[in-house]
C-alpha cells in the first residue's frame, strides 16, 4: 500500500492508483471531463489539474499515479484558477443552448461550471459555428458545437468497442468528431457514447426532446435480452420508460450495454400488447376474467399436457410454473424452445470476471457480438491489455470480432476431444494453462459431453459460460423446466401434439411458430393440439391461434429475478406502469399453482430452494439434461442475432435491424446459380443471399428471429434462386 | 488507385515493422495520383489495411499536406512563416491571388494552379520562400513568380 | 568573428552529397571506427564525454537519453527527428539537402551505440526532395557496406528506413512523431512512459534531432573530450544557428557555443540589419522562445546565458525583427501558426490559441479594446503550464515577452486604431 496526503488527509491506496481515484476514496471530488473510470486516461481536457508537491507544473489527477509520500492539493488558489481557466476556455465557444439541450440538468459542463467556473466570460469575439444537428445514424445525433473534444466517445469506440467508426477529424480548433464521409455510426455499442458524453454533443435520437432529466425517476433493472445480465436503470416519466441507462457492475458489464439493451424497450408502450385474458369461445377469442382463465388452464392441464418456455420470464415464475406442472402431474416441460441443449455447463460455471485472470479463452461455436455483446467487450479489453489468448473453435471463421485465433473445424466436439488429449499446440496450451475459460453456445449434447471430458483432463482451474441462451434460461433450468424422467422435451411435446397425443400445450413467453427451430412441426402441433394456452407480453402468430391467452406484465413492469449465464440471480424492479389487467409472470404462475401471490413470501421460498443462485460463490456445473436441441441433418445452421426481430414488435428496433440475409458458402451459391444479393428461398424462408467466406462447404446459415428463419432449420434444405430480384 | 500504386501500396504494407505505418505513405501515393484524396480512395485504403474509413479520415485530415478537394496541376504554396512574412510573403500571395483570380486555397477554373499560404517550410534563410509541388523556390520575388506562371502556361495550353 | 565548423566543415565542397566525394573528405571514418574498433558502450562513453545536448530545442544531454534504454533484450529503435518545422529554423534542412551522408553516418553510428538495428528518419512532409536525396544517399551507403545486414563486415545489422510526414508541426514533439510514424494522428503521448521504455511500436526508442545525430560524427572523429573542450562547461561543442528576417546575409552559421554573442552572430556573420534599418528585437531560438530587445543582444549564445537573459537557445532559429516589423502583426502571425498547428487534443492549447488569435487579430486590425492587453496576459497565463505538451507554452512565449517589452507598441495599436508603423509595416 502507498500512503499519500491529499488536502491534508492521509490516504492509503494500492500502488498504481491514480490521484483522482485516491481522492475519491476520501471523498474528495476532482472535476473531470475526459476521464472515464473504465477507459485509459487521456489527460486531454485538463480539468483535473492538481498541485503535487515537488512537481514543477500542475498535474492531471486522472493520469498521475500516486507515489509514496506524495502531497497533493486539489483546492488551492492556483488549482482553482486552473479549473476556472479550463472552463472559461470550454465555455468560450460553447453554444450555451442549455434550455433545449437534452443533457441540461445532468451535464458535466453545467455542473463543473457551477462548482468551479468563472462567474462571467470575457469572450467577446464571434463563436465558432459548426454542424448543430447531424444524425450520425438512426441512434445518435451529433451537435458539433456542443462538443468539448473530450474524446470519450472516440476512445470508447477505439479502446473498448475496438471499432473506430467515430473518430476525430481535422485538428486544433477545427477538430470535430465524425464518422467517415457517407457512413453512418454503425455499431451495436453506439448508445454508450451517448451516455458517456459529458455534454449534449451526442444525444439519443429515440430520446431526443422526450423528457427533462429532473422529471425522470430511475429504477434499477436488469437487461432482459441476453444471458449476460447487464445491470441497467430505467428512466421513467409518468410511468413510461423514456430511456435505459447502464448501471456499472464490476462483475458483469463495467458500465457498458449494447444497443439492443439500451433501446429494446419500445414494445412496452407501442400499443400492441396483450391486454386481457382471452379465451376461444365458438371459434374466436373473447375476453374473460382472470379467474375463469386460470380455472380453464388448471383444468385443461390435468390431462396429457406439457409446457414450453420460461427463459424469458422471471426465476420466480419458472419456479412456480414447475410447481404447477408437478401439481397437474406432467413431466413434459422444456424451457429450450430456441436451439439450446443446456444453459448450464458441465463443469464449474464460469464467471464473467474469469476473463480477468484466465490465460486461455476458448470459444466454442459462439458469435459473441450477437449472443453476449458486453462479454465480448471485456474479452477485448484483456486481449488488448495483456494479450489474453482467445481461440475460436467453430465450423465457421470470423466469429469473434477481436484479436483471436481460429481453430476451424467441421466438428467442434471432436476438436474438443483432441484438445483434451493434449493434441497439437492448442492441446498442450490447454493442458498447461493455469486457468481456462470456455464460452459455448450451449447448442448440442455432443459438445456438452466433450466439454465434460475436456474439463476432467485438466488439473488447473477451468470454467464455462453458456452464451447461447436467454435472460433467464439458466434460472429456468435450475428451477426444473427441463423434462423429468420419462418426460418430453420441446420437440417431443410438439411431435406428440402433432400426432394427436397431447391434450394441452402451455407456451410461456415464446412465439413457437416463428421461433421453434422446426416451423413445420410447430405448425402441425398447434393445428392438432386440442388446447393451446400462451402466456406472454406481446401478440404473435402463436397467440392468434391459441385457445387461451394470458397477458403478463413485461420485466420493466414487474419485480423479479433473471439468472444470468453465471448462475447469478439479479433483481429487477417494477418501474413502468402496466395495463390494468396485466399480472406479474410470477403471480400468474402462483395462481396456477394455487400459491398465495405474495411476492416477498415467494421470493423467500425461491431463495431458500435455489440458494446457490443468490450466493456470491462460483456455481457448480449441471447434469446432462434430457432431450434438447438436435440440429436436423442437412438443415441450415441456426445462428444468433442480437436484434431478435421476431420477438418484440418494436418499431424503433426494427428500424435499426439490418435486413435479413441468407448466408451461404460459395459452393452453395454456385450450385443454386445465385449471386450476392439475389433473392433466394431456403426451406420457405426468403431473403437476399450473402456469400460468407467463413462458412464451411455446403453450409447455409440463417439468423434466429429473422422472418421465416426457423423454416430453414427443421429439415434438410436446398437454396433456390428466385426468379428476378424482389425489392 | 491505379494498378501500379495499388501494387506499391501492398508493398508498403510489408515495408515497415508494423503495417500501420504504411497508412501515411499510402495516402501520399493517393495524393500524388489524384492530387487530392477522394472519398472512394479512403474506402479503398481502409479495406486494404483492414481499418475503418473513419480512422483513415481521422488521420488524413490531421495532416495539412493531404487535400480533401482536388488541387491544381501546380500546387503553389507560399510560405507565411514569420521569417518569410517579414521578408514580404504577403505581397507574394496577394500577387498570386489577384493575378490568378483565386482566393486562399483556391484553384484556378482551368485546374492549373492552386494557391495556398502555408506555415513555415524551413527555408527561412531564403525568405520569402515558395514551394511548388513540394519543390523549394527560395528567395522568391514577384518577377520570378510571374516568369514561372508564364512558363507553366506555355507548357500546358489551358484549352487542353 | 569566424564560424567554427565541425558539421559544416565540408558542406561547401562540391558534390559532398555523393558518397565518393564524402569519402574523400574523411566520410564514414567515424562509423568505421565505431563499428570496427569500439564497443557500443565505448561509443556511448564518447558521447557522454562530449556532453552533447539535444539540438532540437530541449537541450537534453544526448548520452543520458541513450543511457535510459532498458537492458531487457527488447528490440530497440533509433528515430531521427527530421521534422524541422520550428519557424525560423532551417539548419536540418541544409544538412539533409546538402550533406546527407553526414546525417546517415551519424544515424548509423548512433544506432550502433544504442544497439538498434533499425533506425528511422522521420522527415517533415515538405522535405519530399530531401527524402529523395536521402534515399539515394542511403542506397549509396548500403552499396558501400555502411548500412545493411553486415555493416563493414562487423556482423552488425544497421539499416535506415525513411518516413515522410505530411504536414504537422506537432510531429516535431517526439511522442507525436512516434504516433505519426505508426500511422496515427500526431497527438503527443502521455508521459511517462517515456519513449526509452515504450516508444515506437511499444519498444524502447531514442528520438534525436538531425543536428544532434550529425554531431556524433565529429565527436567520434575528435573524441568526446576534445569536443567537450569546445564551448562552455555546460554548453559544449558547436551549434548551428539559422539567422533569418531582414538582415543582409541570412543563413546558417555554425559557431562554438558560448563564444559568440547574439550581436556578433547577427551583425558579423549575418551582416546586420538591412540598409538604414535598426533591429527592434530578436527571437533567438525559434518562434517558441521569448523575444529579446536590442539592449540584450550581447548575450552569449549558449543554453545557460540565454536562459539567464530570459529566453532560450531552443532550436537556434534566430529571427530578426527590424524597425519596419510590427510586433503585433508578427505575434499574430505566430499565433496563427500555433493555432493552425495545435493538435486540438487538450483544451488550453486548442481553445487558447483560437481565442488569443481572435484578440490579436482585433488589435492588429485597429479594433482593440482597452482591456485587451490584460485579456491577452490573462489568457496566456491560463495556457501556461497547463497544456498536455510544450506546444501551448511555445505558443505564448513571444506574446508574453512582447507584451512586456513592446507594451507601448501594443497600446499604440489600441489607442490609434491602427498600426503605428503605417502601411509599410511587415
Amino acid at each position: 500500500m502507498i500512503t499519500l496526503t491529499i488536502d491534508g488527509r492521509e490516504v492509503q491506496v494500492q500502488p498504481g492508483t491514480l490521484i483522482i481515484d485516491a481522492a475519491k476514496q476520501v471523498g474528495i471530488d476532482i472535476p473531470v471531463f475526459c476521464y472515464h473510470p473504465r477507459m485509459d486516461p487521456a489527460a486531454a481536457c485538463r480539468m483535473c489539474l492538481v498541485r503535487v508537491e515537488k512537481m514543477p507544473k500542475l498535474q492531471p489527477a486522472c493520469a498521475t499515479p500516486v507515489s509514496e509520500g506524495m502531497v497533493v492539493y486539489t483546492d488551492t488558489d492556483e488549482v482553482n484558477k486552473a479549473h476556472a481557466g479550463v472552463l472559461e476556455f470550454l465555455l468560450a465557444n460553447h453554444p450555451l443552448d442549455c434550455p433545449i439541450c437534452d443533457k441540461g440538468g445532468e451535464c458535466d459542463l453545467q455542473d463543473n461550471s457551477i462548482a468551479y467556473g468563472p462567474q462571467t466570460t470575457r469572450f467577446a469575439d464571434p463563436k465558432r459555428h459548426l454542424d448543430k444537428a447531424r444524425a450520425l445514424g438512426p441512434i445518435v445525433e451529433l451537435d458539433q458545437e456542443r462538443c468539448i473534444q473530450c474524446t470519450r466517445c472516440v476512445r470508447f469506440m477505439d479502446e473498448v468497442a475496438g471499432d473506430p467508426v467515430l473518430t476525430v477529424h481535422e485538428r486544433g480548433g477545427h477538430a470535430v468528431i465524425d464518422t467517415a464521409e457517407g457512413r453512418t455510426f454503425d455499431s451495436i455499442f453506439s448508445g454508450n457514447t451517448i451516455e458517456i458524453c459529458p455534454v449534449g454533443a451526442l444525444t439519443s435520437r429515440p430520446y431526443r426532446f422526450k423528457a427533462r432529466p429532473w422529471d425522470l425517476n430511475e429504477v434499477d433493472s436488469v437487461c432482459p435480452h441476453c444471458p449476460v445480465g447487464c445491470n441497467i436503470r430505467l428512466s421513467l416519466r409518468h410511468g413510461e420508460v423514456k430511456r435505459i441507462l447502464s448501471r456499472d457492475s464490476e462483475e458483469i458489464d463495467w458500465g457498458w450495454i449494447c444497443d439492443r439493451g439500451r433501446f429494446g424497450y419500445g414494445f412496452l408502450s407501442h400499443g400492441t400488447r396483450l391486454e386481457r385474458p382471452m379465451l376461444r369461445k365458438d371459434g374466436s377469442l373473447v375476453p374473460v376474467s382472470w379467474d375463469e382463465a386460470i380455472a380453464v388452464l388448471r383444468q385443461r392441464m390435468q390431462g396429457k399436457s406439457g409446457a414450453l418456455g420460461g427463459g424469458r420470464h422471471s426465476l420466480e415464475a419458472a419456479y412456480l410454473l414447475r410447481r404447477f406442472l408437478t401439481e397437474v402431474g406432467t413431466k413434459n416441460v422444456d424451457h429450450r424452445v430456441l436451439p439450446l441443449y443446456t444453459a448450464i455447463a458441465p463443469g464449474p460455471v464460469g464467471r464473467i470476471d474469469d476473463v480477468n485472470d484466465a490465460d486461455l479463452v476458448i470459444s466454442l461455436d459462439v458469435e459473441l457480438l450477437e449472443e453476449a455483446p458486453v462479454l465480448a467487450l471485456r474479452l477485448r479489453q484483456f486481449a488488448r491489455k495483456r494479450g489474453l489468448r482467445i481461440v475460436s473453435v467453430s465450423p465457421r471463421q470470423g466469429l469473434l470480432d477481436m484479436p483471436h485465433q481460429e481453430a476451424q473445424t467441421p466438428d467442434v466436439a471432436a476438436t474438443l476431444r483432441a484438445i483434451a488429449q493434449g493434441e497439437g499446440e492448442l492441446g498442450q496450451a490447454f493442458l498447461a494453462a493455469q486457468k481456462v475459460l470456455f464460452i459455448w453456445n450451449g447448442h448440442t449434447e455432443a459438445v456438452f459431453a466433450a466439454l465434460a471430458a475436456a474439463l476432467a483432463a485438466r488439473s488447473g482451474e477451468s470454467a464455462t459460460l453458456v452464451a447461447g441462451s436467454l435472460a433467464n434460461s439458466y434460472g429456468a433450468q435450475v428451477a426444473g423446466l427441463v423434462p423429468g424422467e420419462g418426460g418430453l422435451d420441446a420437440r417431443g411435446m410438439l411431435e406428440a401434439a402433432a400426432a394427436g397425443q397431447l391434450d394441452a400445450l402451455f407456451v410461456v413467453g415464446h412465439d413457437i411458430l416463428s421461433e421453434f427451430p422446426d416451423a413445420e412441426l410447430a405448425a402441425q402441433a398447434i393445428e392438432k393440439v386440442p388446447f393451446l394456452a400462451v402466456a406472454g407480453t406481446v401478440p404473435s402468430e402463436t397467440t392468434e391461434r391459441a385457445d387461451l391467452v394470458l397477458p403478463v406484465a413485461a420485466w420493466a413492469e414487474s419485480d423479479g429475478h433473471f439468472v444470468n449465464m453465471e448462475g447469478r440471480a439479479q433483481r429487477y424492479y417494477a418501474g413502468s406502469d402496466r395495463g390494468a389487467e396485466l399480472v406479474d409472470d410470477w403471480e400468474l404462475m402462483a395462481r396456477l399453482a394455487g400459491v398465495e401471490a405474495d411476492y416477498d413470501a415467494i421470493l423467500a421460498e425461491v431463495k431458500q430452494a435455489l440458494s446457490p443462485l443468490f450466493g456470491q460463490g462460483r456455481r457448480t456445473g449441471g447434469e446432462a439434461p434430457a432431450g434438447g436441441y438436435r440440429p436436423a441433418e442437412g438443415a441450415a445452421i441456426a445462428a444468433a442475432s442480437i436484434y431478435f426481430k421476431g420477438v418484440t414488435p418494436d418499431p424503433f428496433l426494427h428500424s435499426i435491424v439490418p435486413p435479413a440475409r441468407i448466408m451461404v458458402a460459395a459452393d452453395v451459391a454456385q450450385a443454386a446459380g445465385a449471386a450476392e444479393d439475389d433473392e433466394v428461398e431456403v426451406g420457405g424462408m426468403r431473403a437476399a443471399l450473402h456469400v460468407e467466406a467463413g462458412l464451411p462447404q455446403g453450409a447455409v446459415l440463417v439468423r434466429l428471429g429473422q422472418d421465416g428463419a426457423n423454416r430453414a432449420l427443421g429439415r434438410a434444405v436446398q437454396v433456390r434462386a428466385l426468379a428476378g430480384r424482389q425489392d | 488507385m491505379n494498378g501500379e500504386n495499388l501494387a506499391k501500396a501492398r508493398e508498403l504494407l510489408r515495408h515497415f515493422p508494423h503495417e500501420s505505418s504504411a497508412l501515411i505513405p499510402i495516402l501520399h501515393l493517393v495524393e500524388q495520383e489524384f492530387e487530392y484524396i477522394p472519398d472512394a480512395e479512403v474506402h479503398v485504403i481502409a479495406d486494404l489495411m483492414g481499418i475503418t474509413a473513419a480512422y483513415v479520415e481521422s488521420v488524413l485530415t490531421f495532416y495539412s499536406l493531404f487535400h480533401r478537394q482536388p488541387t491544381g496541376k501546380y500546387l503553389i504554396q507560399v510560405c507565411r512563416g514569420l521569417s518569410c512574412q517579414l521578408m514580404g510573403a504577403d505581397e507574394l500571395s496577394s500577387f498570386l491571388y489577384e493575378g490568378l483570380g483565386v482566393q486562399r486555397n483556391g484553384t484556378t477554373p482551368d485546374g492549373m494552379f492552386t494557391v495556398e499560404a502555408v506555415e513555415c517550410v524551413a527555408l527561412c534563410k531564403n525568405a520569402p520562400a515558395v514551394q511548388i509541388n513540394l519543390e523549394f523556390y527560395p528567395n522568391m520575388t514577384r518577377e520570378k513568380l510571374e516568369a514561372f506562371l508564364d512558363k507553366a502556361r506555355e507548357e500546358v495550353p489551358t484549352d487542353a | 568573428m569566424p564560424e567554427t565548423r565541425l558539421l559544416f566543415k565540408d558542406i561547401d565542397v562540391p558534390g559532398i552529397d555523393r558518397i565518393d566525394v564524402y569519402g574523400q573528405h574523411g566520410g564514414y571514418q567515424s562509423l568505421r571506427k565505431a563499428v570496427l574498433d569500439m564497443t557500443p558502450e565505448a561509443v556511448l562513453a564518447e558521447v557522454m564525454a562530449s556532453n552533447l545536448r539535444g539540438r532540437g530545442g530541449a537541450g537534453f544531454p544526448t548520452g543520458r537519453k541513450w543511457s535510459f534504454l532498458p537492458k531487457d533484450g527488447r528490440t530497440r529503435y533509433l528515430v531521427c527527428n527530421a521534422d524541422e518545422s520550428e519557424p525560423g529554423t532551417c539548419k536540418d534542412q541544409e544538412i539533409i539537402y546538402r550533406h546527407p551522408h553526414l546525417l546517415i553516418e551519424g544515424v548509423a553510428a548512433s544506432a550502433y551505440a544504442i544497439g538498434a538495428e533499425h533506425a528511422f528518419i522521420y522527415l517533415r512532409g515538405e522535405f519530399k526532395v530531401g527524402y529523395q536525396i536521402l534515399e539515394r544517399a542511403i542506397a549509396e551507403a548500403r552499396g558501400k557496406g555502411y548500412l545493411g545486414d553486415d555493416v563493414l563486415g562487423s556482423g552488425r545489422r544497421i539499416d535506415i528506413t525513411l518516413y515522410l510526414g505530411a504536414g504537422a508541426y506537432i510531429c516535431g514533439e517526439e511522442t507525436a512523431l512516434l504516433n505519426s510514424l505508426e500511422g496515427k494522428r500526431g497527438h503527443p503521448r502521455l508521459k511517462p512512459p517515456f519513449p526509452a521504455m515504450v516508444g515506437l511500436y511499444g519498444m524502447p526508442t531514442v528520438v534525436n534531432n538531425v543536428e544532434t545525430l550529425s554531431a556524433v560524427v565529429p565527436i567520434l572523429a575528435m573524441g568526446g573530450a576534445a569536443y567537450a573542450r569546445l564551448g562552455t562547461e555546460k554548453s559544449t561543442g558547436t551549434k548551428l544557428f539559422s539567422v533569418s528576417g531582414p538582415v543582409r546575409n541570412p543563413g546558417n552559421f555554425e559557431v562554438e557555443l558560448g563564444k559568440v554573442t547574439l550581436r556578433e552572430l547577427v551583425f558579423d556573420l549575418a551582416g546586420g540589419p538591412l540598409e538604414g534599418r535598426e533591429i527592434k528585437g530578436i527571437i533567438p531560438g525559434g518562434s517558441s522562445v521569448p523575444i529579446l530587445p536590442p539592449e540584450k543582444l550581447d548575450v552569449a549564445l549558449d543554453y545557460e546565458a540565454l536562459a539567464a537573459a530570459g529566453t532560450m537557445l531552443g532550436s537556434g532559429g534566430v529571427i530578426v525583427l527590424d524597425d519596419r516589423s510590427c510586433v503585433v502583426k508578427s505575434t499574430l502571425r505566430l499565433m496563427e501558426f500555433y493555432r493552425h498547428e495545435s493538435c486540438g487534443f487538450c483544451t488550453p492549447c486548442r481553445e487558447g490559441t483560437v481565442w488569443l488569435g481572435q484578440v490579436l487579430e482585433r488589435i492588429e486590425a485597429g479594433l482593440g479594446q482597452a482591456n485587451d492587453l490584460d485579456l491577452l496576459r490573462s489568457l496566456s497565463r491560463n495556457i501556461e503550464g497547463r497544456t498536455f505538451c510544450p506546444l501551448g507554452e511555445a505558443a505564448i512565449a513571444v506574446l508574453q515577452s512582447g507584451l512586456e517589452t513592446y507594451r507601448d507598441e501594443y497600446q499604440a495599436h489600441i489607442d490609434q486604431g491602427r498600426c503605428p508603423l503605417g502601411e509599410a509595416a511587415r
